[in-house]
């Protein structure tokens, strides 16, 4: 067996989704070694076999993989289905043809869409933003006009009559 | 939803999910020993790689057309690294079925000649 053939097989495992090495990297690794030993391979040919599968496969586990993760997966896409919204989404014989996971521009949590035009993961986050944004545009103009009043209270109190105390 | 109509969204099965389908046709098997079968059963021909196999397994795990077994079929010989994998129900069923269309598809290239047709070119 060859060491070096290991390890660069776990290079080659680098193509695929993290999810995806972590529940199968060492099963595949395992695989590997064992065809070397049994089915007497050499290493490098074995290599380049799994790198053109890994080159041909990848990607579209890569594709995939959005609506595998976390919170995000596949109960995730089923909700959004439940909730209409992804009727329009682009479809192909019932499988949707191009998923994209990004990140919401509030929670900055992934989600999974098709659209890729789309910055929140939902309604109650697309509305939070709103707020926090106004909330923040008030603040600033607030803050201008603290300090403008400050300022010119400085400016008053500079030019204020001093104090007069009748005796 | 009737038991056909259940079986009929899986078809036409994948050649990869098609062939893990029928290394497991004999009982429960880990990864290596599936790609082994299938190569022998090929004759060689078909050689997948790790990565065709474990994608068709996560596919078929999540489809429910295989499970991972935690008995295993011979202790003195088990590596507990291994993960084994068997055919539910409904992949037996699935399996059933892919094969009834492909040889349903077999037998009409055979009546119009097809494979006697390509093998004179």
């Amino acid at each position: 067996m060859s060491v070096t053939g290991v390890r660069a097989f776990r290079l080659v495992l680098r193509l695929y989704p993290v999810e995806y090495r972590r529940e199968y990297g060492e099963d595949m690794v395992q695989v590997f070694i064992d065809q070397q030993l049994h089915d007497r391979r050499p290493a490098s040919a074995l290599l380049l076999h799994e790198t053109f599968d890994a080159v041909r496969i990848a990607p579209r586990m890569r594709l995939e993989s959005p609506m595998k993760i976390g919170w995000l997966g596949g109960s995730r896409v089923q909700n959004l289905h439940a909730q209409g919204r992804l009727d329009h989404m682009d479809m192909c014989g019932g499988e949707p043809t191009a998923w994209w996971r990004i990140e919401c521009s509030h929670c900055l949590t992934d989600f999974v869409t098709w659209d890729t035009r789309r910055r929140y993961c939902s309604d109650e986050c697309r509305t939070e933003n709103k707020r926090a944004r106004k909330q923040a545009r008030v603040a600033a103009r607030c803050a201008t006009t603290r300090r403008a009043d400050a300022e010119e209270s400085i400016v008053d109190s500079a030019w204020a009559r001093p104090t007069t105390t009748r005796i | 939803m009737g038991r056909g109509e259940e079986v009929e969204e899986f078809l036409p099965l994948p050649a990869s999910a098609m062939h893990i389908v029928v290394a497991l046709a004999d009982g429960e098997k880990h990864g290596y020993a599936i790609l082994r079968d299938v190569a022998e059963l090929s004759d060689g021909a078909v050689r997948m790689g790790s990565g065709t196999l474990y994608g068709s397994i996560k596919r078929m795990l999540d489809q429910g057309l295989i499970e991972e077994t935690e008995e295993r079929p011979d202790p003195a010989l088990d590596d507990q690294r291994r993960r084994y994998y068997r055919l539910t129900s409904l992949g037996e069923r699935v399996g059933a079925a892919e094969h009834r269309r492909l040889t349903a598809l077999v037998d009409a290239a055979r009546l119009r000649h097809l494979g006697l047709r390509l093998g004179s070119t």
